[in-house]
């Protein structure tokens, strides 16, 4: 008789435990599920809104470009990406330096994309169909992009996204697992390295000053 | 390739994230951002990442271990690939196959020399233990050299959606444990490469025959070289607008080339499989500036 109910609350126990486990998976599964969706319906908009632009034949090259830009400001966190970029040299600069890095490095991207933009031809089928959860609750989606100006075999893309407060912004680009962070990163710190922080704004700054020049109209 | 990443990237971002417009301030986050460092204090939660479904993504950005022993004479060799080589003979001859060419035709012609290396795209994912990959490969070499006329069309891809994987013998040593070695650049033929990729090519050279030579042993001296400059130049048409951005994008160009190749490899030894535990965590913490004493 004592067995048997040994027996029986050695089940119960087993039980409850398994039950437990199971609502933890489960609470786990619907956690990270919402964030992946939320992070998604963020750049779903994103996605729409380029879209929007990009199909839009009436706009002028500067005008489409701006458009663009308007929309990206919501959309990627610059300061983040800035400190992810200088990693360990971040240190090593000024609170003047940091502002100036971050104001070229801001400009630096958008001029670069603005000139790519320009090979888009709004023809494109750009989807988001894959999305993670990271282990430090930044979620990463997967764009794929066909037809138009992209390759027969399309184009890939992860974009690693945070929150910040309510709101997922970007804070990486990476495409074919290439990261942009990873790549910027490596170009600072062989500069911070050879020729210190000053010629790292520096260069940025002619950079800049180059391709607006290449890129102003006529 | 790595014209192409970075572009890529750019692409990525210019529809979705070029902009320059004001901000909180340098390196502020915003209120109750995870990006400040007090956030970003490592707390995995391995068992909710475990519990989420997999989905095809592509694997995430794994730390790179670089290592450049060899920088001046990299350096040296690259300024002549890419400043003085393509700057003055590959590039403006590419401008003007591009003039005169539909960009459609310059990719059957690239999908064409690529089906040559079917041998190579066959026999190494044997050896790497993948045969239902060497399977993929071969059916895709049956079809498109028949249907789809020596590979200038891929119906494989288009109708029954065998995908293209290209294979090397510098992915398979990766697949056997090798490690990339000191990063290597030379002289036009390899562009960028590493130790172990260099000492690949002799295989390469023999099984990719669209890329390799080895067909070269018995024709005339100058049907090789006119083929492989054809298949240069085409291929370099084909990357102009990667190659120009990436050019534009780079505040270090040798860098940002060598960083791209170097994850590219990478990633194709891992043929998109994705890690268990994907560690790349630490690339997207922010450095609070606080490091131990050595």
């Amino acid at each position: 008789m004592s067995s048997t109910r040994s027996t029986t609350a050695t089940t119960l126990r087993r039980s409850l435990r398994l039950a437990c486990a199971a609502a933890f998976l489960l609470a786990s599964y619907a956690r990270a599920d919402g964030e992946v969706a939320a992070a998604k319906a963020t750049m779903q908009h994103t996605v729409d809104d380029t879209l929007a632009v990009l199909n839009d034949k009436s706009l002028a090259p500067d005008t489409r470009r701006a458009k663009l830009e308007s929309i990206a400001v919501d959309r990627f966190d610059f300061p983040t990406m800035a400190q992810l970029v200088l990693g360990k040299n971040r240190a090593s600069l000024t609170p003047e330096q940091q502002q100036q890095f971050l104001a070229e490095f801001k400009q630096h991207l958008s001029l670069t994309y603005g000139r790519t933009f320009d090979r888009y031809t709004g023809a494109e089928k750009i989807v988001l169909d894959g999305g993670r959860l990271e282990g430090n609750k930044d979620v990463t989606l997967r764009m794929t992009i066909t037809g138009g100006s992209a390759p027969p075999d399309g184009v890939r893309i992860d974009y690693r996204m945070r929150a910040n407060a309510d709101k997922w912004l970007v804070i990486d680009v990476i495409p074919e697992s290439v990261s942009l962070v990873q790549s910027f990163r490596s170009q600072v710190q062989e500069i911070v390295t050879q020729k210190g922080v000053a010629n790292l704004i520096q260069t940025l700054h002619d950079k800049n000053a180059s391709q607006a020049q290449a890129q102003a109209p006529g | 390739m790595s014209g192409r990443a970075l572009s890529l990237a750019l692409v990525a971002c210019l529809g979705f994230g070029a902009g320059c417009a004001t901000s909180p301030g340098p390196f502020t986050p915003p209120p109750e951002s995870q990006s400040g460092s007090t956030a970003l204090a490592p707390t995995p939660e391995p068992d909710q990442r475990a519990s989420y479904p997999k989905q095809p993504m592509l694997p995430g950005p794994q730390p790179v271990q670089v290592s450049d022993p060899f920088q001046g004479f990299n350096r040296a060799i690259f300024y002549f690939n890419n400043d003085l080589f393509d700057g003055y003979l590959l590039g403006p001859v590419a401008h003007a196959w591009m003039f005169i060419s539909p960009e459609t035709v310059r990719r059957h012609i690239e999908q064409a020399f690529d089906n040559l290396n079917s041998p190579g795209y066959v026999i190494e994912p044997l050896l790497q233990g993948d045969p239902k990959q060497s399977g993929v490969a071969l059916s895709r070499f049956l079809i498109n050299s028949t249907v789809g006329v020596a590979g200038i069309f891929d119906p494989a891809h288009h109708f029954l959606g065998l995908a293209r994987r290209p294979e090397d013998f510098g992915q398979t040593l990766g697949v056997w444990g090798l490690g990339p070695g000191p990063y290597l650049v030379i002289p036009i033929i390899l562009p960028r490469t590493c130790l172990r990729d260099a000492l690949a090519y002799p295989v390469d050279w023999v099984l990719n025959v669209g890329d390799g030579g080895i067909w070269t042993i018995w024709a005339p001296w100058f049907a090789g070289i006119a083929v492989s400059s054809a298949r240069y130049t085409n291929r370099r048409a084909l990357i102009d607008a990667d190659l120009n951005t990436g050019r534009a994008a780079a505040v270090d160009f040798y860098v940002a080339s060598r960083d791209a190749y170097l994850q590219g490899r990478a990633r194709d030894i891992r043929n998109g499989a994705e890690a268990e535990e994907t560690p790349n965590d630490e690339l997207y913490e922010i450095d609070d500036g606080n490091h131990p004493a050595p």
